[in-house]
């Protein structure tokens, strides 16, 4: 006989769902459990190369207070319920909304959506799950608030707790996110609720503004995990500075990269440049103000020589720098003098203030996003490829030049076996370095799609094989990245995860992590 | 001090249907039900044309009222604030939206931040560098949704090879009421395939289509004798929600 759900979660008899459900309904109320196959669709969309019905949920709940996520948890407990928690759900190119595994239901915290505190003065926001970055946004230019986000490219529809949780990061001086993270509230498995840091003690006024607290510092533990529901978080804001001044420089040569790493470096531990250093390949800048098919339209990846005519055409180099500086007039002159210095003496490095790239989209969105704005137009990245498929590699190294060119060149190889097109960048935070690259595929072909699986995967193996770790992944890939950390990692976070959710009820695969040994093993 | 957000979307909204050019009628009804009218959305400007010619002429063979029509050339990535706020302010209608691959990203996020219904979406791609030149992605919420006989049917006047595979994410009917059209509708045949994609999708729209197959994938492929070479190489995204 049919089932009358769209899924079901593993494991669990209809018989028990149907009672689980209608227990959500009594706890959230009808309308907040959804279970029809046109209700669930927007939730199981991913731009993984797998069939979406792989991540199908078998219902959505929409929580508004702490109070029914416990109510929720309780259920779950008492019904073996996997639940798949999701704030604004925007993590795209990593999974999105959809669950790690068929059949588990979501829990959307969208209807969570209070801004709870801004303080304009100690600097610092307290908010919901459900807030969003625009929400914010709004928030502080009604106010004419004196205080800067810092955003992922996502910008207005993505959130600052899902984000934070799940280790993002933005484009100003606070763009290492979980770094300026401070004070988390979390239901946990057993229906507690936990505030970290600062926040357990009574009539505490602290919670945003100092992290440690006393005893182990927990935060950590509640982020790329599925230990605890976060259903507050306490994160600084910077304030508005009385100077910005973005600024762009173009390399024509590829291996030019070596040096701008070299160049950048001392001047990011210095805090010359306080935002993360975005050294952009031509082909990640490209799809704001070009078409691939208007340059390449034969099977496999594009050539080197249509890149070059990109280039020519579009004003763009083989690499593209992005990074800004913040501060007082008289600061941000002097700073200006070193980087110009400092670039200065690599030769043919073309350094551009905003004016020399005034209507530049491309320059624009960058110079947005590195002061916290909405801006969208990174989305342009989907239409180089087109077809939706989309998956974000990210290996992290040491910020050394002597880094570049061999990841470069593995990545480029290994994706132009696939047939796919190396569109990725350089991000310098602090002492290491992020390689950001969309493996961008069209899902409309078969033949793609089965390419861009086996690419990703080589392209984890291979990374792994070379020592540089994969710091966030689509939730295809989870087990995966758990197991390049090795045995121990994921026996820890096995122990942690039964003594804080011993039924395994929350987020069953979320970074790997599990009650059952199953694919660690 | 707390503040809730939806207050100030709608706010908002009067200023950006202005910019959009969208009906300012207001149809506040709960989602779920029959569909209160129709709203076509065009952030494709190459493609719109056709796509919007192949819609209109199914919905009015079924004698459906002439869609509002949203013009948005640049899409959701440039046009976000104002659908957004069209969305908060026009609820209850059955929208069919044509996007390129960046607005399919942000709309499909629009419609679950909106608590819409996903009825279906498609992605559809005409390119010289896949073994089919022309290729169909359709996943339907339920069968009622299936748009696979009628994309083939009306891709077979364009005299090209074409590849079509359907995801069903449910076994069971919708729980949407039928919609209310002409027993005898017929998809009108034309030789643009993007004008096939917006028969094919409004007809799905209306239920026309609905398949008795399990949910799961189906793929078909369809090798014409010799392919029609100069077929516009176009990538399109499309959904059908209610909102």
């Amino acid at each position: 006989m049919a089932s009358s759900y769209v899924a079901l979660p593993k494991g669990v008899r209809e018989k028990d769902f149907d009672a689980a459900i209608a227990a959500f309904r009594r706890a959230l109320g009808p309308e907040s459990v959804l279970v029809s196959a046109e209700q669930l669709a927007p939730y199981a969309k991913t731009m993984m190369p797998v069939s979406d019905a792989e991540h199908v949920p078998s219902a959505a709940l929409l929580a508004t207070t702490v109070e029914q996520v416990q109510q929720v948890v309780a259920i779950c407990n008492r019904f073996g319920v996997p639940i798949w928690t999701i704030s604004t759900g925007k993590n795209l190119g990593y999974g999105s909304a959809a669950p790690a595994e068929r059949g588990q239901v979501v829990l959307d915290l969208k209807r969570m959506n209070r801004i709870l505190e801004v303080d304009p003065e100690l600097c610092y926001a307290l908010v919901e799950p459900g807030v969003t970055y625009q929400q914010l946004h709004d928030y502080i230019r009604e106010r004419k608030l004196p205080l800067w986000l810092s955003v992922p490219a996502p910008s207005a529809i993505a959130g600052p707790t899902g984000n934070t949780l799940d280790r993002g990061v933005g484009y100003t001086p606070y763009g290492e996110h979980f770094l300026n993270a401070c004070g988390m509230e979390v239901v946990l498995a057993n229906g507690d609720v936990l505030r970290t840091g600062m926040g357990s003690l009574p009539k505490s006024n602290t919670w945003q503004v100092f992290k440690w607290g006393y005893g182990p510092y927990l935060d950590g533990i509640f982020t790329q995990s599925n230990y605890g529901i976060v259903t507050k978080f306490g994160f600084w804001l910077q304030p508005a500075p009385p100077a910005y001044r973005p600024f762009s420089i173009q390399f024509d040569d590829e291996q030019a990269i070596v040096a701008i790493v070299d160049a950048i470096r001392p001047l990011r531990l210095a805090g010359v440049i306080p935002n993360a250093c975005v050294i952009s390949h031509a082909l990640y800048d490209a799809p704001v103000v070009a078409r691939r098919a208007d340059y390449w339209t034969e099977p496999g990846a594009i050539s080197d020589e249509a890149v070059r005519r990109i280039m020519k055409d579009h004003g763009l180099g083989a690499w593209n720098v992005y990074a800004a500086l913040y501060g007082t007039e008289e600061q941000v002159d002097l700073h200006w003098k070193m980087v110009t210095r400092a670039f200065g003496r690599m030769r043919k490095a073309r350094i551009q203030t905003a004016e020399d790239r005034k209507g530049d989209p491309i320059f624009a969105y960058r110079a947005a996003l590195m002061r916290g704005d909405m801006d969208l137009r990174e989305f342009n990245l989907y239409n180089w490829r087109g077809g939706g498929g989309s998956m974000w590699f990210a290996p992290v190294s040491q910020a050394r030049g002597s880094e570049t060119l061999k990841q470069m060149a593995l990545t480029k190889r290994i994706l132009a076996k696939h047939g796919l097109d190396y569109t990725g960048e350089f991000i310098v935070g602090m002492r290491e370095m992020h390689h950001i690259v969309d493996v961008l595929f069209d899902k409309t072909d078969p033949e793609m799609t089965k390419a861009a699986y086996a690419c990703f995967d080589e392209l984890l193996t291979t990374f792994s094989a070379e020592g540089y770790g994969t710091y966030r992944v689509n939730t295809a890939f989870m087990d995966k990245v758990a197991d390049t950390y090795g045995p121990v990692q994921r026996r820890v976070h096995r122990m942690l995860k039964r003594a804080l959710d011993p039924n395994g009820i929350l987020a069953p695969g979320k970074s790997g992590i599990r009650l059952e040994e199953g694919k660690d093993t | 001090m707390e503040v809730d957000r939806r207050s100030f979307v709608m706010g908002m909204a009067g200023s950006a249907l202005l910019a959009l050019g969208a009906p300012r009628a207001a149809l506040a009804k709960a989602w779920g039900g029959a569909p209160s009218g129709w709203t076509l959305f065009l952030g494709h400007s190459e493609a719109a044309p056709a796509f919007a010619r192949g819609v209109r002429s199914v919905l009015a063979r079924a004698g459906c009222p002439e869609p509002g029509i949203v013009d948005a050339p640049g899409g959701p990535i440039a046009a976000h604030d104002a659908l957004r706020a069209h969305v908060a302010r026009a609820r209850g209608r059955r929208w069919i939206a044509l996007v390129d691959d960046g607005g399919a990203a942000l709309f499909q996020e629009l419609i679950r931040a909106a608590s819409g219904w996903l009825l279906a979406r498609g992605s559809h791609a005409c390119s010289r560098d896949a073994s089919v030149p022309l290729r169909h992605l359709w996943v339907a919420a339920s069968p009622t949704w299936s748009a696979r006989t009628l994309l083939a049917s009306s891709l077979m006047g364009t005299r090209s090879s074409f590849a079509l595979t359907e995801q069903i994410l449910g076994g069971t009917e919708s729980t949407l009421p039928p919609a209310a059209v002409r027993n005898d509708t017929r998809l009108p045949g034309s030789a643009d395939w993007v004008e096939c994609v917006g028969q094919a999708v409004a007809a799905a729209a209306l239920g026309l289509g609905a398949a008795a197959a399990p949910a799961g994938d189906q793929r078909f492929v369809h090798r014409a004798a010799r392919d029609e070479a100069r077929l516009p190489t176009w990538r399109l995204a499309t959904f059908v929600a209610d909102l």
